[in-house]
């Protein structure tokens, strides 16, 4: 294990107190105040932190991106014995892909469209090789492209980017990354845009690489669990200063920081139950109660325990579709597209279904199926015994103050132009209320229980924070007192110990108000410790339902099998182990 | 593995040490400003925007003021100054008390004419700009606010409603972007008789070209405004108004509307300079306002036989033209920065 001292001597990446610093109109903004690092050659260092805690700005440093912005670096950084802050502009350059590559978070942006990926790969390898032969480059990026797993090279090496997946386009970004043998691989969030099982694969893909390429290994995630299996040593930053550094499997297992611990516990973790989250929940809700001098009985959470199984359920889905017309080319016939085929499941008062799936599985569909923001092509649904499939939108507006949402993107479900008193107060205006000072003081009120402030009714959003924002979305699906809220990925744009507050609240507003909620959501674990029962979705059906603990701790289906074993693991001796069987599974399969 | 357990409100203390943070960096009042007061405190920060705003406002100003103005510093514009002018070359004299000195190249530029006089008529060049400043953004404003009527109406329900509704509306805008819109204005002016709806004269005059620029430029705001509406419909808080129960009037007026505002701000400032010199070139070619109204084209094609012999004549109307047309495209530049989010400062 590589630790701070023994590698001084041969570390190919040296950070000592660097300070970026922008000169904004508004003052001053420290990024980075103060941190210093060394990766080994062939080591691995995570840089974890939430947003604003300056890891992107670090590893843009890093690779000398901030010249020419007014970003003020100070410190050294020095990569393979060059110091990156004064090197020439040429002289960086050479070292770029060289030395020191870089992949970036989002595989559909960091490839140019209108190239073959060979195209761009050999550009890659010429840029610094250009007296190099075109067919030597091109035997080089078809062997990158067979090292990172891309079947067929030679054959895909003429493709574009678009007929890639997002993890194989993940895979043909760390190609070009390989291409001339850099002796650092800096990863900015990889896996950040990528389902859990593709995650898995990258992850394991950049830790083989670096074992057998003896590349030092910078990997950047706000993500414990990403970092855990993969990295030797880590630093947790927060507000641009160093929070915690040392070993992984001390820092995970012991850590020191208050912070690092808080960022822990909040880390949702797959083998927490329902129940488990539920009653922590609520002791913790009566030891603040007591504080606050209101004494609250464990007892009174009773009353809303659901009662699956008994009496008319409140929703009722009977094997609902959704069809999209696809036209395939310019004079091309109108296709049928089937998001979802054929969904179905009873929800009593009181329960949380969750719906689990990766990007494609329908699972956003059948959400806005339910709330009749789509008409389902096939199928039919009960709410209250009321056949609302086909309703039009002005039958549905009683509806409406049952059955509420809460978006994934608390940046854009808020509209920019309305203060956010106007924003939830909507929902009462176009319900029928015309008292403006009524609308005033339940919105007030209702601000006050997702625990922010009645004078913040004035306020835009903009001058909220992501954790905020979607506490107003929730108050805004409150307002109308509804039984029922869909949430679709509440917290997947959050960071983890902001998750953890939302998803309490989540909890506490179903004690208090007897809420039903519908939770779509792509984390495993997220989805676990709120939901009842559990439904995983793939292609647009629904691979396995059932109780959540039943699904979670024996999966039936291959499918749930196989995304449990990919989610990523906070213990970092686990984590390799099940790197590790992974690698056994698939050499046994290639053999 | 436990349970979690409570996190140490870390978040939260976190939440507010950054707000403390923020103040010490002195971008504290952030929270309760509106965009609008932010977009404004950008714009403070560009001078070439600042500049041309001043210089628009003044502008403005001026035109409202002429009749004052005209008062205090020269002469009424229709005043004809005979004695000023040398009648054989029709150029001002160079010393109007000494004939024989012969004429001024530099039109009689004098404490009593500031940018001296016409040749011919020996009229106050001064004041007949000024009130060619009315003419002009008169006829700018009045055309671009039928653009924008016109253009953001068809543009939000193009955008909105989509289908067949903006394939009709989309070809149409095609259509009129594709009618030789001058030849159709100088063909219509001379057709209209007097006294339609009312209107005789020069009131006639700058109703048609209001109406001509008006109902063929409108497909340049529409284009926006249906770009940014079919944008916005996608935007998740159209479907949260919706999933409250909110109908079509609502999500238009109420959560689309003030979104489109500072985009329709922002191109029309840059539509009016458009309209000054489309107004301009009409004047120009004889089909705008009637003399003796002054307006800054007249004057340019009325200055051209004089050129050689009275270059400021050209030059003067020519600078009023350039300075207000140059002076709206930099505000509306500048605005547009100051309210786009992506331009960073």
């Amino acid at each position: 294990m590589a630790s701070t001292g023994s590698a001084a001597s041969d570390a190919v990446v040296r950070v000592d107190d660097l300070r970026v610093t922008f000169p904004t109109m508004d003052g001053d903004v420290h990024a980075v105040k103060g941190l210093s690092f060394e990766v080994p050659a062939g080591g691995a260092l995570g840089i974890v932190g939430e947003s604003g805690s300056g890891k992107s700005v670090t590893s843009m440093a890093l690779m000398g991106l901030h010249r020419g912005s007014r970003a003020e670096i100070t410190g050294a950084i020095e990569v393979a014995g060059q110091n990156v802050v004064t090197a020439s502009d040429k002289k960086l350059r050479q070292m770029r892909g060289n030395d020191i590559a870089m992949v970036f978070q989002d595989p559909m942006q960091s490839l140019h469209p209108q190239y073959t990926i060979g195209n761009q790969l050999i550009e890659a390898y010429q840029v610094h090789h250009p007296k190099a032969a075109k067919s030597k480059a091109r035997k080089r990026a078809v062997d990158a492209l067979g090292r990172v797993g891309i079947p067929e090279p030679e054959k895909r090496i003429n493709a574009y980017p678009h007929e890639f997946s997002g993890g194989m386009r993940q895979r043909v970004v760390i190609a070009m990354g390989l291409m001339c043998d850099p002796k650092v691989l800096l990863a900015d969030e990889p896996t950040t845009a990528l389902d859990v099982t593709v995650q898995a694969q990258v992850l394991d893909l950049l830790d083989e690489l670096r074992r057998d390429l003896n590349m030092a290994l910078i990997l950047v995630s706000h993500d414990l669990a990403v970092v855990a299996g993969s990295v030797d040593e880590v630093v947790v930053m927060r507000h641009g200063r160093v929070v915690e550094r040392g070993d992984v499997r001390d820092v995970l297992s012991k850590p020191e920081h208050p912070y690092t611990r808080a960022l822990l516990d909040a880390v949702p973790r797959v083998e927490v139950s329902r129940a488990q989250r539920r009653a922590q929940d609520r002791a913790d809700r009566v030891a603040r109660d007591k504080c606050e001098g209101v004494v609250t009985k464990p007892g009174d959470f009773k009353a809303f325990t659901p009662a699956t199984g008994e009496g008319e359920p409140l929703l009722s889905v009977r094997d609902i579709a959704q069809s999209f017309k696809v036209r395939g080319g310019m004079w091309g016939r109108a296709t049928d597209f089937w998001a979802v085929k054929g969904v179905g499941f009873d929800l009593y008062k009181g329960e949380t279904l969750g719906i689990v799936g990766e990007s494609g599985s329908g699972k956003s569909t059948v959400s806005r199926m339910i709330m009749r923001l789509l008409e389902p092509s096939k199928g039919s649904i009960h709410f209250e015994g009321k056949d609302i499939t086909h309703m039009r939108e002005r039958e549905l507006r009683p509806l409406r103050r049952d059955v509420q949402m809460v978006f994934q993107n608390p940046y854009s479900s808020l509209n920019p132009r309305l203060t956010i008193g106007e924003s939830i107060g909507t929902a009462l205006k176009v319900q029928g209320e015309r008292d403006g000072k009524k609308i005033r003081t339940q919105v007030q009120d209702l601000l006050e229980r997702v625990g922010l402030e009645p004078n913040h009714y004035n306020r835009f959003p903009h001058a909220f924070s992501g954790g905020q924002r979607q506490r107003i979305a929730i108050a805004r699906a409150l307002i109308l007192k509804p039984k029922l809220i869909i949430c679709d990925e509440p917290v997947s744009a959050l960071d983890v110990s902001t998750q953890d507050q939302v998803l309490r609240l989540l909890s506490e507003l179903q004690d208090d108000f007897g809420l039903t909620y519908i939770f779509v959501a792509h984390d495993l674990a997220v989805v676990r410790q709120v939901s009842d029962r559990v439904a995983v979705m793939r292609k647009g059906e629904v691979v396995e339902m059932g109780d959540s603990d039943s699904v979670y701790e024996n999966p039936q289906s291959d499918y749930t099998k196989q995304l449990l074993t990919a989610a990523p693991v906070l213990d970092p001796d686990e984590a390799r182990r099940l790197r590790a069987e992974r690698f056994a599974e698939r050499d046994g399969a290639a053999a | 593995m436990s349970a979690p357990s409570q996190v140490p409100e870390s978040a939260e203390d976190a939440d507010t040490a950054d707000v403390a943070a923020a103040a010490t960096q002195g971008r504290s009042d952030a929270e309760n400003r509106s965009l609008k007061q932010i977009a404004w405190q950008r714009l403070r920060r560009d001078k070439v925007a600042m500049i041309s705003g001043i210089v628009v406002v003044l502008l403005i100003l001026a035109a409202i003021f002429a009749p004052l103005l005209a008062k205090w510093f020269g002469h009424p514009p229709t005043q004809f100054h005979q004695d000023l002018i040398e009648p054989s070359r029709r150029l001002p004299y160079l010393d109007p008390a000494d004939p024989d000195a012969g004429v001024d190249r530099w039109g009689g530029i004098s404490g009593d004419h500031l940018l001296g006089v016409e040749p011919t008529t020996g009229r106050d060049l001064f004041s007949r700009i000024l009130y060619g400043a009315q003419i002009s953004l008169l006829v700018a404003f009045l055309a671009t606010l039928v653009c924008v009527a016109i253009g953001t109406i068809l543009g939000i329900i193009a955008g909105y409603v989509g289908g067949w509704v903006d394939t009709l509306i989309s070809r149409t805008m095609d259509i009129f972007l594709a009618f030789p819109l001058m030849l159709f204005a100088i063909a219509l002016v001379g057709v209209i008789p007097d006294g339609v709806l009312g209107l005789t004269g020069n009131g006639l005059r700058i109703g048609v070209i209001v109406f001509i620029i008006g109902f063929f430029n409108w497909p340049y705001i529409a284009r926006i405004v249906r770009g940014q509406t079919l944008a916005l419909r996608e935007r998740e808080f159209v479907e949260a108004a919706k999933s409250l129960g909110a109908g079509n009037r609502h999500i238009l007026l109420k959560e689309i509307l003030p979104n489109l505002i500072t985009p329709i701000i922002v191109y029309a400032t840059l539509l009016i300079p458009t309209n000054i010199l489309f107004e301009a070139a009409l004047s120009f070619l004889g089909v705008g306002i009637n003399p003796p109204t002054p307006s800054w084209g007249k004057m340019l094609s009325e200055a051209v036989p004089f050129f050689r012999e009275a270059p400021y004549f050209i030059v003067f109307p020519g600078l009023a033209i350039f300075i207000t047309v140059l002076a709206f495209n930099l505000f509306g530049d500048g605005l547009r920065d100051a309210f786009d989010p992506k331009t960073s400062d």
